[in-house]
């Protein structure tokens, strides 16, 4: 067994990795997609036909599940930044509510124009998700405490604002009423059928894609989660990339909540109740690491849509909301666990 | 007995506007109207969507148990029930999906009424009835939906009142009020009643006033509050029965006997019924589901092609006291 | 091949350190240090753990920033509040746990902070072209495309460095670059480093391997708690540098050997352990042989990633989840070790490295601590007793001094040495047959190194076998009876304790193997 020659070295179980290692990565990282294909399929199948048509492909109802996630999708498409640095928001819900109700004085009882109605909101929000960020940072606190208080601050904000009352949105000329142009994010286009608050989040989801994966921020994003100590040592401005992933959500709630005043015509100090948590959902279900560095947008879209077309499938056909809960609970923990083989795979890294 | 008059007094209530409804339709007097759907027959299959605002309450489970077992009744029929979860989103969604399926009549009980307005407007659009159930949503019945039905939030409370004011504390003595979720509509309807019921009694003092969000635990630890605040608080007005429920473990906690009023007078070993019947509570009123009278509404709709049905029907309260408590509680 | 003289050395040093001061705490790590360095030499900087190397590259790299002292780059003052900082004066720094992001691609590692970008989206075919030149200067094959999670550890290493190299810097500080590297690829890293000095660029290279320092140092600086000990030739005697690094003399720190050896405790024989799933970063044991008698201390030696750490938690039934296969018997009897309880009933015990992490309640106090491995013993009834709690605690503080006596205190609040020693008695109030550690004395002082040695050997004279990973040569050289050298999870020599430290080394690096044992 003795050889005296110098030998070379032979890194072991590098190269020759199993080739199933990147099947499953690849699986993990299209999981959404798989799922949602799946759902679509389940969907076409299993659909009710009503006069020879099936009810899950028909326009109407692909535009209704549309819109029905349209409020938690563009939330979910700024968690997605958040949850690659490793964060994560619980504010968005309320600060939804927050935004909502704001959106409703200002036009309603402040009687503001729509435009400076619309910026002063959006800044709002994203002042909100900075504010966050720069006390997580700033005092090196979890973001876990630091949102959960913001949620806090941003219902009871709401609240006060609101007069713990309905703020409801009336449209027309004159003082109390509303620019009428507003009430089109409850509207739908194109004869009809494409909602307006879907665009939204179209519009959302495919800036957010662009800014992900196009721009320095966006590789900034996965570089802050996947190593926080060698990015800030890259010369990466590590503090002010989370402040800015806050505000991006805090930015993306409060677009949301606009979006729900101008659905619904009001503002409600009780929205959004539970909407960080869908949000959250969509991101992990759409393949982005709980731990950070890895992610990917089409995957919070693609994990949206699945868990709005998941619930419109159970009611069509009539399935108890209880089983609808149990099935979105299972798929959850479905996409975790193949996230956590993958890791197990790849060593180390944690 | 007295059951079964409350249910006579019921039918007759809606008898009453049911006629009045068809005498207005005959004053209207133009040509003969058309039926309020096409589709309609003795014999036809219909699909009843009912869009409910929340399972998650008590009173909610309570309306979709009496509509279930009214549907089970007419075998033309088939209801579907989608829960709104409390988020008028997710009721909008429920409702467009259910015109999607073309439901055959939409039963809603809207989580609240700005926001589900558009939604029962595309429903009515495309031609479906819809028949609102306990909450309405905003614009005229008969015109931006078929029908409403339900009690009057405002005149149970002030029921309420009124047997607080001429039964329990006829000398006076101190009220408190325990409200519901504050910036809701049958919270505040439901608070103004009682205030204007207790009117007729100068000595009585409502010296507090609370919210407690419907819940049995904020109820609780507020009704303790106001006791320690108030020793001498004679009766608790409790907007529903589980905040009732919580005022009655502070009372025990306290070692304080104060006659407690609840609302919505549910059944089961849980329910204000049964609360009344054992002594604990003085009365509770009860706020009626509708439930029976919904679905003969549907039968008229659908079966009968009727072309025109009363919009606006009141269901009476039913005041649920030591006398008839315990009557009650077999059913 | 040592080159002894700078080729050139200049009049003014391009970088200078005088008398930097650094507290933390109330510990000082740095007590003024003066340290020069001038383009085109490799400087090697020495010292224990401890002695205050990484403060000192740390304030370099602008980490840090120094209490008192000054810094001057060309004579001129500086002070870096930020790593950016340094970096623009041209210090780049590699550091020991490669400072790459895992889940980017090599392109994107190489380009992190300095991105290009055209219309603000990113120029991937731009930066994808820079990466291969870049990689093709120094002469690895390595995919541009790929994660640097599924690099070989070698590979992530070159990255980080050509990385560290993209800003042109005038000084390259490498810290512990080899610790884990396989022989070949240390002869590229030193080549690589060769090429860097002929092109002027100075190297500040850290390392507690002073055998490599001949074949790379131009010059010698010594740190020992806080201070320069001494600045020697790299061509200096093994014994004189260990003088200078420990402060006195090798043979003292370590107590005598053992004389007469026991039964077999630990008997492995073509022993391996299969995971149940594959993993990368991790190196199961194949093919050991190895035996550890009562009354013995056996040394495991092995480059990082060889799988020494490995090994012993595979024994201790507490890796990841797998399968012993082959001869593996405790106290002469075949076992299979697959979990921590069986490992424990067979009389094992394990000392971590990891104290802070996996080691110690860190914010419970040492009682608490100590007694954590024998709980069943002291909750008679499920209750816990105060009084036998009580007594394990004395007799732990008895036999460890561990300092201040106080059972009560957070364990945290204590040295590093003395949670050493909670750590270690901790395991030994259990009465274990057989104690596994793995780097029992990393990040602490010279002294409480003594004292861990003494402790041991005790043990071991009581009856005890001692299985102990180290990286550490002269520790395994001096304490143990045994040494055995693993590489990629296998048992590769086996030397005589006292050994000198060459043939050791050559056999971990896999220069040359030398089987002394059969």
């Amino acid at each position: 067994m003795s050889d005296s020659t110098p030998q070379l070295a032979t890194p072991a179980s590098v190269g020759k990795r199993p080739q199933r290692v990147d099947l499953l990565a690849v699986a993990v990282r299209f999981q959404s997609l798989i799922g949602l294909a799946l759902v679509s399929v389940g969907g076409i199948v299993f659909s009710p036909v009503r006069h020879g048509q099936i009810l899950f492909l028909a326009p109407d109802n692909i535009a209704n599940i549309i819109r029905a996630i349209s409020e938690t999708g563009i939330i979910a498409v700024g968690m997605t930044f958040v949850i690659i640095t490793a964060g994560i928001d619980l504010s968005v819900g309320a600060l939804l509510s927050l935004s909502s109700v704001l959106t409703a004085t200002m036009m309603v009882s402040v009687g503001w124009g729509l435009l400076p109605t619309l910026l002063t909101v959006t800044l709002v929000g994203a002042a909100f998700g900075a504010a966050q960020g720069l006390i997580s940072t700033r005092f090196q606190l979890e973001p876990f405490i630091v949102t959960l208080a913001g949620l806090q601050v941003a219902r009871g904000l709401a609240l006060v604002v609101s007069g713990n009352q309905y703020i409801n949105i009336s449209y027309g000329d004159g003082p109390g009423l509303a620019p009428p142009i507003f009430a089109i994010l409850g509207e739908r286009l194109f004869n009809n059928t494409v909602p307006v608050a879907t665009l939204v989040f179209v519009a959302f989801a495919v800036i957010g894609t662009i800014v992900l994966n196009t721009t320095r921020f966006g590789r900034y994003v996965f570089a802050v989660g996947g190593n926080e100590r060698a990015a800030r040592l890259s010369g990466v401005p590590v503090s002010l990339i989370k402040i800015s992933v806050y505000a991006i959500t805090g930015f993306a709630s409060a677009t949301a909540g606009i979006v729900h005043a101008g659905q619904f015509n009001f503002g409600s100090a009780n929205d959004g109740t539970g909407y960080e948590l869908t949000a959250i959902a969509a991101v992990v279900i759409g393949g982005t690491s709980l731990f950070g560095g890895a992610g990917s947008m089409i995957g919070t879209v693609a994990g949206a849509v699945m868990l709005g077309a998941l619930a419109n499938l159970l009611q069509l056909n009539n399935i108890n909301a209880a089983l609808q809960l149990l099935a979105t609970g299972a798929i959850i923990v479905l996409a975790a666990v193949l996230q956590s083989l993958v890791r197990r795979h790849e060593g180390g890294s944690r | 007995m007295n059951s079964t008059r409350w249910i006579e007094q019921r039918r007759h209530a809606m008898q009453v506007s049911a006629l009045a409804a068809g005498a207005l339709a005959l004053l209207a007097g133009s040509a003969i109207a058309a039926p309020l759907v096409k589709e309609c027959a003795k014999d036809g299959k219909f699909i009843i969507g009912f869009a409910q605002a929340n399972n998650a309450e008590p009173y909610r489970q309570h309306v979709n148990d009496d509509l279930v077992a009214a549907a089970k009744a007419v075998p033309q029929f088939t209801l579907q029930i989608a829960d709104g979860a409390g988020n008028v989103n997710t009721q909008t969604s429920q409702v467009d999906n259910f015109i999607t399926q073309k439901v055959d009549l939409l039963l809603i009980s809207p989580f609240e009424a700005a926001p589900l307005t558009p939604a029962v407007a595309r429903a009515m659009k495309a031609g479906i009835p819809v028949i609102e159930l306990d909450r309405k949503t905003n614009g005229d019945p008969g015109k931006d939906y078929t029908a409403f039905i339900g009690g009057d939030n405002y005149k149970i409370a002030l029921e309420a009142g009124q047997f607080t004011a001429s039964k329990l504390l006829p000398d006076g003595g101190e009220v408190a009020v325990l409200e519901g979720l504050p910036s809701s509509t049958p919270a505040v309807e439901r608070l103004n009643g009682f205030k204007d019921g207790v009117k007729g009694n100068t000595k009585i003092k409502i010296v507090a006033e609370q919210a407690a969000d419907w819940l049995p635990d904020k109820a609780q630890t507020a009704f303790a509050a106001m006791l320690q605040a108030h020793p001498d608080i004679k009766v608790v007005y409790a907007s529903n029965d589980m905040m009732a429920a919580g005022a009655l473990l502070a009372a025990k906690g306290a070692g304080k006997d104060v006659k407690i009023i609840g609302t919505d007078g549910l059944p089961g070993p849980a329910g204000g019924i049964r609360a009344v019947a054992s002594g604990d509570w003085a009365a509770t009123f009860t706020y009626p589901t509708g439930a029976k009278e919904a679905i003969d509404m549907a039968k008229s709709i659908l079966l009968d092609c009727a072309a025109t049905v009363p919009t606006n029907v009141t269901v009476p309260t039913l005041a649920i006291t030591a006398a008839n408590a315990k009557a009650l509680v077999g059913n | 091949m040592s080159t002894a003289s700078p080729s050139a050395e200049p009049a003014r040093p391009i970088l200078e350190v005088r008398q930097v001061v650094k507290s933390f705490g109330g510990a000082k790590a740095l007590r003024g240090v003066d340290f020069t360095l001038y383009a085109g030499e490799v400087h090697a900087l020495l010292g224990e753990n401890g002695a205050g190397k990484s403060t000192l590259m740390n304030i370099l790299s602008g980490v840090l920033t120094a209490d008192e002292g000054e810094l001057l780059i060309d004579g001129v003052a500086v002070r870096f509040n930020d790593p950016r900082e340094a970096q623009a004066a041209g210090i780049a720094t590699i550091y020991q746990e490669l400072d790459l992001v895992p889940s980017l691609d090599v392109t994107a590692n190489l380009f992190l902070g300095h991105e290009i970008v055209r219309n603000g989206i990113l120029d991937n075919a731009a930066m994808r072209a820079g990466a291969r030149q870049r990689l093709a200067v120094i002469d690895v094959d390595i995919d541009i495309n790929r994660r640097v999670d599924h690099l070989s550890i070698g590979h992530r290493q070159v990255v980080a460095i050509v990385k560290a190299l993209s800003g042109a810097p005038r000084v390259v500080i490498m810290d512990e670059p080899t610790a884990a590297l396989t022989a070949s690829e240390v002869d590229s890293l030193f080549d690589i480093v060769r090429g860097l000095r002929a092109k002027g660029v100075a190297i500040i290279y850290i390392s507690h391997r002073l055998e490599e320092v001949p074949f790379v140092a131009d010059r010698v600086t010594v740190l020992r708690d806080g201070l320069v000990a001494g600045e020697t030739a790299p061509n200096a005697l093994q014994s004189d540098l260990v003088r200078l690094l420990v402060g006195r003399p090798l043979d003292e720190l370590y107590p005598r050997r053992s004389t007469k050896l026991g039964r077999p405790l630990l008997n492995l024989e073509h022993a391996r352990f299969r995971l149940w799933h594959e993993r990368s970063g991790w190196q199961p044991a194949c093919g050991v042989n190895l035996t550890v008698h009562a009354g013995e201390i056996v040394g495991l030696a092995g480059i990082m990633g060889s799988g020494r750490t490995e090994l012993l938690m595979a024994l201790f039934g507490s890796g990841l989840p797998g399968a012993w296969e082959g001869v593996v018997e405790v106290d002469g009897q075949a076992t299979k070790l697959q979990s921590i309880a069986v490992a424990r009933l067979r009389g094992l015990a394990f000392v971590t490295d990891d104290r802070r992490g996996n080691g110690l309640m860190i914010r419970m106090s040492v009682g608490r601590n100590l007694v954590m491995s024998i709980l069943r013993q002291v909750t008679p009834f499920f209750l816990a007793s105060p009084a036998k709690e009580a007594e394990v605690e004395e007799r732990a503080f008895r036999q460890f001094d561990i300092r201040p006596h106080d059972a009560t205190i957070a364990v945290g609040a204590l040295s590093g040495g003395n949670q050493q020693k909670v750590v270690l008695a901790k395991e030994v109030v259990g009465e274990p047959h057989l104690l596994l550690l793995d780097e029992p004395t990393r990040g602490i002082d010279v002294g409480a190194k003594g004292e861990i040695y003494a402790r041991l050997r005790e043990l071991a004279d009581a009856g005890l076998g001692v299985l102990v990973a180290s990286s550490e040569m002269p520790e395994l050289i001096g304490l143990c009876d045994k040494i055995v050298v693993l590489r990629e999870g296998r048992t590769v020599a086996e030397f005589p304790g006292g050994i000198d430290e060459h043939s050791v080394l050559a056999a971990v690096t896999a220069k040359e193997i030398a089987h002394h044992v059969g």
